[in-house]
């Protein structure tokens, strides 16, 4: 089994590459108007008002800052759910990631509607890609952590 | 009744009322004996006459009837015969079950009067075809050799091109009835013991009278589908594929009279890869790669995409704007589009059945009388066509076919899915097709390895086509014992 300090390591990359992947997937939603908001507008937005910010350059600086901030969901994982396996706590984690972002921060700031009045759309979209982010890094991280390999329990379930 | 424990007994005559009891002879006309009559005892040699090469057969009877002109002492007549009979391999066997599944399989079985064993030579060959290059897996340069129904030749293929003295090939017979050949295949100081030994426990399990599907009704035993689409080994029938996933540390499955081999373990992702990518420089084939892996995304995206694009507009960004039809149609656009996914794949089913001369002619029938009558009678709308048919292109990009019809399967849920709920339809749509592969577990492998769970190295090894001379090391998801390809490099670490 590696040594604690290299998964730590792994575990945080993973939440960069997540928030990589999932933040563009993001954001090209964003510009098929699927959802209102983006990840700029919970970093760019409410504090810089030229119009760069809501194009594509916004897009891109954005999501270098959330690249950044993903190493964050990826330590705390580790730190606290490694030991279970299966994709589920993932999907959980991802839930638990959204509530935060969406309803705790967004209720800080001020150009973020509140819950009752995000259009169906961009709940559904938002919620889908934070549990597929949720999964990604919850599921990578279990898998390192034992070894990559899967506990019976798990490979049984198709045989 | 006889149990199958019964030994074979000295006494000839006894032996020939027992092998004819059990096998028919003389009512059957392909299983027979000729008798040889050597130093004044009687010798049998049973044969099945369209597996047993004649010439062989032939040869050996001509030594043994020269025993009559050389030799003279009766009491070593065993001895004697057993040197006699000119063949690399042969076998003696105790038990009358042993013996007649030999006999099946196409050997020689020799009865000498007084002995209580049987000798078994090998003299077999099997009818069937040269190794040619398959249809599903064509490359434009390379190889051009294919796996046969003959196990025996494929091992010959395999062996060619892996000569190391690690490869193994353990032999199963599978089905009561059937007795099929079936071989477990690794290279062993790379493979995962642990992998090799389940693959083999449950093969042994496995209850059958046969299988006369060959290795699709063995992959139902090892792997179980439950209702998942998606195909859960991955097959080849390329010895180049075969003996480069030997080399990466996967198990082969072999079964006699198919052509298709087994790769265990498997990924979503290795059922996208190609050969042909390997055939040309790195550059070439990432970008080879790359136009493939968009083929596939729009196998699966691209129609409920264009549906949901269609039935609300209001979604596609300005610059985007052409894309709808320009008219309404007579028929609702998400039954259009279902409609001409069914008349594909009838199409598609139609041109299996249909001998090649007449084919052609369908061909031309189906895309041009059909796809402009039925815009001309108001049934379709030409952008329909336009997408079904990018979309059907798409999945014939997939190299593995067992995954470009699951896929298939999972768009028209998709459209279904966009038609009925819109936006979110597709959404969550989309988020349960990479949950269910995530779920997906093949042989103690995660489904959806590299990405979930993600594999920073793996996925680089996916995404680009590296070169050869830069592959050190194996793919983690097989856990091989010994990681590094090029040994020199064990020592430079």
């Amino acid at each position: 089994m590696e040594n604690h300090s290299s998964i730590i390591m792994k575990s945080i990359i993973t939440g960069m590459f997540g928030a990589f992947i999932f933040g563009s997937i993001f954001s090209f939603t964003y510009f098929l108007t699927f959802t209102d908001l983006s990840h700029a507008s919970f970093t760019l937005r409410p504090f810089i008002q030229d119009s760069w910010v809501d194009q594509f350059w916004g897009e891109i600086v954005s999501l270098i800052i959330i690249i950044l901030l993903g190493a964050i969901p990826g330590y705390l994982y580790y730190a606290t759910l490694k030991k279970l396996t299966g994709w589920l706590p993932g999907f959980v984690y991802g839930l638990v990631i959204w509530g935060i972002v969406y309803i705790g921060i967004g209720l800080l700031l001020p150009n973020i509607p509140p819950l009752n009045e995000l259009g169906s759309d961009t709940i559904v979209t938002s919620v889908c890609l934070a549990v597929l982010y949720g999964v990604f890094v919850g599921y990578t991280i279990s898998y390192d952590y034992h070894g990559e390999r899967l506990d019976r329990k798990m490979s049984q379930n198709n045989e | 009744m006889s149990s199958s424990k019964d030994v074979i007994q000295s006494s000839i005559k006894k032996n020939r009322e027992y092998m004819k009891d059990k096998l028919g002879i003389g009512i059957s006309f392909d299983v027979d004996y000729r008798t040889i009559n050597v130093l004044k005892k009687d010798v049998d040699f049973y044969f099945v006459n369209g597996l047993a090469d004649t010439e062989f057969v032939i040869e050996i009877l001509k030594k043994v009837v020269e025993i009559n002109d050389f030799e003279q002492n009766q009491r070593k007549l065993v001895e004697i015969v057993q040197n006699r009979l000119v063949n690399h391999q042969v076998e003696e066997k105790a038990t009358y079950e042993e013996a007649i599944t030999q006999l099946l399989s196409g050997l020689l079985v020799v009865f000498i009067d007084g002995y209580d064993q049987a000798f078994i030579v090998d003299v077999r060959h099997y009818p069937g075809r040269g190794p040619e290059e398959p249809d599903t897996e064509r490359v434009v340069r390379g190889a051009r050799d294919g796996f046969t129904e003959n196990i025996i030749e494929n091992t010959g293929l395999t062996r060619r091109r892996v000569r190391d003295e690690n490869l193994r090939f353990e032999l199963i017979q599978v089905g009561e009835r059937s007795k099929t050949d079936v071989s477990v295949v690794y290279i062993d100081d790379i493979a995962d013991p642990s992998l090799v030994q389940t693959i083999k426990d449950k093969i042994e399990k496995v209850d059958i009278d046969g299988i006369a599907m060959a290795d699709k009704s063995l992959e139902e035993f090892l792997v179980r589908q439950a209702s998942s689409p998606f195909p859960l080994v991955r097959y080849t029938e390329r010895p180049d594929v075969a003996a480069a996933h030997l080399f990466e540390g996967h198990v082969l499955i072999m079964v006699d009279t198919s052509p298709s081999v087994m790769i265990t373990p498997t990924t979503f992702f290795h059922h996208i890869q190609h050969a042909e990518e390997y055939r040309q420089v790195p550059i070439v084939g990432t970008f080879v790669r790359w136009v493939r892996f968009l083929g596939i995304l729009s196998s699966i995206l691209l129609l409920p995409l264009w549906l949901l694009f269609v039935l609300q507009p209001e979604y596609l960004p300005p610059e985007l704007s052409f894309i709808g039809p320009q008219e309404e149609g007579n028929v609702p656009i998400a039954i259009q589009i279902v409609l001409a996914d069914l008349g594909i794949e009838f199409l598609r089913i139609a041109a299996i059945h249909t001998p090649t001369a007449v084919s052609t002619a369908m061909g031309l029938i189906a895309a041009v009388l059909i796809g402009e009558i039925a815009i001309e009678v108001g049934l379709f709308s030409p952008e329909i066509i336009l997408y079904v048919a990018i979309s059907a292109i798409g999945s014939y990009a997939t190299p593995s076919y067992e995954l470009s019809v699951a896929n298939k399967i999972c768009r028209i849920f998709l459209v279904i899915g966009t038609a009925l709920f819109g936006l979110p339809g597709l959404v969550i749509g989309m988020t349960m097709y990479i949950l269910w592969m995530v779920n997906t577990v093949s042989l103690n492998t995660p489904y959806f390895w590299p990405f979930i769970p993600f594999n920073p190295q793996a996925m680089k090894h996916i995404l680009l086509r590296i070169s050869v001379p830069l592959q050190r090391t194996r793919p983690s998801i097989v856990h091989p014992q010994n990681n590094h390809r090029q040994p020199d490099q064990k020592t430079k670490k």
